[in-house]
C-alpha cells in the first residue's frame, strides 16, 4: 500500500464515519424558517450559531434561541413549528426522506418557553418516532395541533386538534382535543384547572347530545297520548267501555258525567233497577238478520254491579214472521259501562242458537237508561247487530224503576221505595 | 349567539381591511370576495400553496388567517395571525381575529386576554362595545357568566293517527265477550288530521363556582288538530338541576315536572328526578349513563294508570371529522314501570330498546337527521279483557332537515313514521307525521 492509496483510503474513512454518525438523510435541512422576527438565533451541533431569517434552513442537531422574538418553522415532513419569545428548542434527532419506513424520526426539546405545533408525517404511522422531551415529561403525539409551555419547571399543554400522550416517570396520560394538562418535577402528569372546552364543537359542528335529545323529544312527542290506553276504574281500555268511550268522546254521557258515585250510593243501599225495553227508543237490527227490538227487560243488581236481562227481535222483510228471543247477562263497570254475553234462539239467523255480547252504557241522573248494542253471533250463518234502549222510568206513579230497600244510609232521593 | 358576535366583529373588519387593501395583488383580491361569500374553504385552498412563499406578508397573513380560522384549520389561522401581529402588534383586525381562532381551538382564556388587549388599545367606543359583548359572550359559552335562552315555535302538519289508536273496527275481548268481535267506537279508532301547534320555552344557567352551575327551564306546546279537538294535546315541562363539570367528566342532576293536558283536562302529570354522568372519552366520543325516575299520575282514571316508572341506560356519540361533521350517536335503556294499585299489575310493564340517529352537516344553513328506535314492552300480567299478557314491539324514524336561513331561525321540515305491534291488536297501530316548524331561538 502505498502513501496516496494511504491517504485516499483515510478520507474515505473519515466520510464513513460522518456517515455513521449523520445519516445521509440527515444531511439534508430537517426545515426551513416560514418567518422569523426579532433576534432569533440557531445554535449548530458544532456549537456555532447564526442569525435565523425566511428561508434560512433548519438542522438535526440546532438549537433555536428565540429571545425576544418569533420563528416558524416548517418541517419536511410537514410539521409546523411556531415558537413563542423567550424560547429554547432543540432538534435533537431529525430524520425524514420521504418514506414512512421507519427510519423516520423527529426528537425534540422544548428546554424553555412555548410553542404550537402542528404535527406532520412523523409520528402519524410510528408514534414511537416523535417525541418533544422537556425537563419535566415528555411528549408524544398522535397526529396533532397542539401547544406546550415550560416555564419555571412546570410544563403545560393543551391539544388544539387530534391527541397527544404525556408521559413522566410517575405517570402518563392522553389528552384529546380541547383537553388541557400540566406537570412539573416530582408529579405525575395531570389534567390542568382550565375549561376543557370539551363543548367548544358548538352548535355549528353538531352534537351528539343535543341529537340524541331530539330523538327522544320527536319519540316522545309521537308516543304520549294513545287513546286505547285511557282506563276506565276497572282498568279496561276505554275502547271497551260505553260511558268511558262517550266521556273521552264528549258525546252525551258527557251531560250527566261519570256515574260513579252514584252507582257506588246505589251499591252501598243494595239497590235494584228494574228497566224495560223502549221499542221506540232502540234501533233496528241488520246484518244477516233485519229487524226491530219488540220488547224486553232489564235487571240491576247494583250491589254486585250485575245486570240480567232479555230481549226479542221480531224480523222483517219478505219471510213469514220470524222471533228471535235472547237472554244475556254481565257486569257493570263503576263509571256505568256495561259488559254482556248471552245466548239466543229462533229465527233464520239463530234457529241453531246465537252467541250474543253486548256492550252498552248507563246514563241520566239516576242511571235510568242503559244503551246496549247487541250482536247476535251464528257462526255458520253470520251475525246481526242493533241498539237497544232499556228505561227504567215507566212506573205507574211517575218515579223510575229504581228501588232502594229501606235499610241502610240513604243517600239519593226517596228510600225503601221507588223513586 | 357567540358565533353570531364573531362573524359581526369579523364582518366589521374584513369591510375595513378589505377597502384598506390596495387590491393590487389578483391573488388576495379573489381570497378576499371568497371570504366576504363565506367560503371560506376555497379561500383558505386558493392561499395556502403560497405560505412558504408569501408568510410574513401581512395582508397576506391577515387574509390567510380569516380563510383558516373560518374553514376550521384553527391553528393555521393562528400561524398566520400571529406572523401579523408580530409585526404589527396594534393591528386590532388581526387581533380579534386571533382571538377568535383561540376560542374556536377552546383557549377562552388566550381570547379573553386578545380581546382585553383590543380594549386597551382601543378608544372607540362603538368597538369597545362590540369587544366586552363579545368578552362576555366567550364567559357565557364558557358556562362562566349566566346565560339565558328562549324559544318560540310554530308547526304545521299532517298526522295519519291523531289518536295514535288502531285502524280495526272491532276487537276480540274473550275476557268481556268471548267469541265476539266488539265494534269500536269512533274515537278508539284511528283518525287522521292536518293541525297547528306552538310551543315556546324559556332556560337560564348560572355558574354557581367555577365547575358547578344551576339551571331551569319551562317549556310548553299545544296542539289544535283541524278534524277534531278531542285529541288536542298540550303540555308544560319544568325543570331545575345541578351540573357539575370537571375535566372530561359531566354530572348533571334534575328535578322535573310535566303537565300533559287532553283537550283542555289534565290526562296526566309526572314529577321525578334524572341523573346523568357524562364522559368526553375523546374530541370524537362521548359516552353517558343515565337514570331516571318519576312517578306518574292520571288524574281521571281513578288511580288505574298510576305508576312509577324508572329507567336506566348508556349512550356513545360519535363525531366524525371531516366537512360535513357527521355525528351518530347510539343509546340503549331498560326500565320498569309499576302500577301503584297492584289489581292493575297487568298494566305494568318492563321496557327495554335502543335508538340510533345522526346527522350532517349538508352546508353552513342545512342540516339534516335520521333517527331511529326500537322498544319492546313485556306486561306483568295477564289483561282481564283480552285473557293474554300483552306484549308490544314498537318502532319509530324520523328524518328530516334543520335550515338556518338567517341566524336565529331554523326551518324544520320532518317526516316521521312510528308503528306499534302489539299482542292484543286493540293496540295495535301505526302513525305517520309530516311536519314543517318555524322556529326562532333567543339568547342574552
Amino acid at each position: 500500500m502505498n502513501i496516496a492509496s494511504l491517504r485516499l483510503n483515510s478520507r474515505i474513512m473519515v466520510a464513513l464515519a460522518i456517515f455513521t454518525v449523520f445519516p445521509i438523510t440527515s444531511l439534508a435541512a430537517a426545515g426551513r424558517v416560514e418567518f422569523a422576527i426579532g433576534g432569533v438565533s440557531a445554535i449548530a451541533a458544532n456549537g456555532e450559531s447564526r442569525l435565523l431569517s425566511k428561508g434560512g434552513d433548519i438542522n438535526s442537531g440546532d438549537t433555536i434561541k428565540t429571545a425576544d422574538g418569533r420563528v416558524q418553522v416548517r418541517f419536511t415532513d410537514g410539521g409546523y413549528m411556531s415558537l413563542q419569545p423567550n424560547t429554547e428548542f432543540k432538534i435533537e434527532s431529525y430524520s425524514y426522506d420521504g418514506k414512512q419506513d421507519g427510519s423516520e424520526r423527529g426528537f425534540f426539546r422544548l428546554v424553555e418557553g412555548g410553542l404550537r405545533a402542528i404535527t406532520g408525517i412523523v409520528g402519524r404511522n410510528n408514534r414511537p418516532a416523535y417525541r418533544v422531551a422537556t425537563p419535566v415529561a415528555t411528549i408524544g403525539i398522535r397526529g396533532s395541533e397542539f401547544l406546550a409551555e415550560h416555564r419555571e419547571q412546570k410544563l403545560k399543554v393543551r391539544v388544539i386538534g387530534g391527541s397527544i400522550f404525556i408521559e413522566n416517570e410517575f405517570g402518563d396520560l392522553i389528552l384529546f382535543k380541547g383537553q388541557s394538562a400540566e406537570t412539573e418535577e416530582g408529579k405525575k402528569p395531570g389534567y390542568s384547572e382550565e375549561e376543557s372546552g370539551v363543548q367548544a364543537k358548538g352548535p355549528e359542528g353538531g352534537n351528539p347530545e343535543q341529537g340524541n335529545n331530539e330523538s327522544q323529544q320527536n319519540r316522545e312527542n309521537n308516543n304520549m297520548f294513545a287513546v286505547n290506553e285511557v282506563r276506565d276504574g276497572d282498568g279496561y281500555s276505554c275502547a271497551l267501555d260505553q260511558v268511558c268511550a262517550q266521556l273521552l268522546a264528549g258525546e252525551p254521557a258527557d251531560s250527566t258525567g261519570p256515574l260513579t258515585a252514584l252507582l257506588a250510593d246505589y251499591a252501598a243501599q243494595s239497590a235494584e233497577g228494574y228497566y224495560y225495553l223502549d221499542m221506540s227508543a232502540s234501533g233496528a237490527v241488520s246484518g244477516n238478520f233485519e229487524g226491530n227490538f219488540s220488547g224486553g227487560s232489564m235487571t240491576a243488581q247494583f250491589r254486585t254491579y250485575e245486570v240480567d236481562g232479555n230481549f226479542s227481535i221480531a224480523g222483517t222483510g219478505d219471510y213469514i214472521e220470524q222471533t228471535i228471543t235472547g237472554t244475556f247477562a254481565g257486569d257493570i263497570a263503576s263509571a256505568g259501562g256495561l259488559v254482556v254475553t248471552g245466548s239466543a234462539n229462533g229465527g233464520s239467523l239463530c234457529g241453531s242458537g246465537c252467541l250474543v255480547s253486548g256492550l252498552g252504557a248507563l246514563s241520566g241522573s239516576k242511571a235510568e237508561t242503559a244503551n246496549i248494542e247487541f250482536t247476535l253471533n251464528d257462526s255458520g250463518l253470520g251475525s246481526a247487530s242493533g241498539s237497544a234502549v232499556y228505561k227504567a222510568d215507566g212506573m205507574d206513579d211517575g218515579s223510575s224503576g229504581i228501588y232502594i230497600p229501606a235499610t241502610g244510609e240513604c243517600v239519593v232521593g226517596n228510600c225503601g221505595a221507588f223513586f | 349567539m357567540f358565533t353570531r358576535r364573531l362573524q359581526a366583529l369579523t364582518l366589521t373588519f374584513l369591510l375595513a381591511t378589505f377597502s384598506l387593501l390596495a387590491l393590487a395583488d389578483e391573488t388576495l383580491d379573489q381570497a378576499a370576495e371568497l371570504i366576504k361569500q363565506k367560503n371560506f374553504k376555497p379561500a383558505y385552498e386558493l392561499l395556502e400553496p403560497l405560505e412558504s412563499e408569501r408568510a410574513g406578508e401581512i395582508d397576506y397573513d391577515y387574509i390567510l388567517g380569516v380563510a383558516a380560522i373560518e374553514s376550521g384549520q384553527v391553528s393555521r389561522g393562528v400561524f398566520a395571525l400571529e406572523r401579523v401581529l408580530a409585526q404589527q402588534p396594534n393591528n386590532m383586525n388581526a387581533r380579534a381575529m386571533i382571538a377568535k381562532g383561540y376560542f374556536r381551538g377552546g383557549e377562552a382564556e388566550n381570547a379573553r386576554a386578545e380581546f382585553r388587549n383590543i380594549l386597551g388599545q382601543s378608544d372607540d367606543p362603538q368597538l369597545n362595545k362590540l369587544i366586552e359583548d363579545n368578552m362576555s359572550a366567550v364567559d357565557k359559552a364558557t358556562g362562566q357568566a349566566t346565560t339565558f335562552a328562549a324559544y318560540i315555535d310554530a308547526g304545521w302538519g299532517f298526522d295519519s293517527n291523531i289518536n295514535s289508536a288502531t285502524s280495526n273496527s272491532t276487537v276480540a275481548a274473550p275476557g268481556i265477550a268471548p267469541g265476539l268481535n266488539l265494534t269500536l267506537v269512533s274515537a278508539s279508532r284511528e283518525q287522521s288530521s292536518k293541525y297547528l301547534s306552538l310551543a315556546g320555552g324559556a332556560s337560564f344557567r348560572t355558574p354557581l363556582s367555577k365547575n358547578l352551575s344551576l339551571f331551569g327551564s319551562v317549556q310548553g306546546s299545544t296542539r289544535t288538530n283541524w278534524n277534531e279537538s278531542m285529541f288536542d294535546p298540550s303540555f308544560v315541562d319544568f325543570s331545575l338541576g345541578l351540573n357539575y363539570k370537571r375535566f372530561i367528566d359531566n354530572f348533571t342532576i334534575a328535578l322535573q315536572r310535566n303537565n300533559y293536558d287532553i283537550d283542555g283536562n289534565r290526562f296526566r302529570k309526572s314529577h321525578g328526578v334524572a341523573a346523568q354522568w357524562q364522559r368526553q372519552l375523546d374530541d370524537q366520543n362521548q359516552v353517558s349513563v343515565f337514570v331516571q325516575t318519576a312517578d306518574l299520575n292520571y288524574p281521571q282514571s281513578d288511580g288505574v294508570r298510576d305508576a312509577q316508572r324508572s329507567v336506566a341506560g348508556a349512550a356513545w356519540g360519535h363525531a366524525f371529522s371531516g366537512d360535513k361533521a357527521p355525528v351518530v350517536y347510539l343509546s340503549g335503556y331498560y326500565g320498569e314501570e309499576d302500577t301503584d294499585k297492584s289489581r292493575f299489575d297487568f298494566l305494568s310493564n318492563d321496557f327495554y330498546g335502543a335508538r340510533v340517529g345522526g346527522q350532517v352537516v349538508l352546508n353552513y344553513k342545512l342540516v339534516a337527521f335520521a333517527n331511529a328506535s326500537y322498544e319492546v314492552r313485556d306486561y306483568d300480567k295477564q289483561d282481564p279483557a283480552f285473557l293474554k299478557t300483552r306484549e308490544d314491539d314498537q318502532f319509530d324514524f324520523a328524518v328530516g332537515m334543520r335550515y338556518l336561513p338567517i341566524p336565529g331561525w331554523t326551518i324544520r321540515p320532518q317526516l316521521s313514521y312510528l308503528k306499534n305491534d302489539s299482542n292484543i291488536s286493540l293496540f295495535d297501530f301505526d302513525r305517520t307525521v309530516l311536519s314543517v316548524n318555524f322556529r326562532k331561538d333567543f339568547n342574552w
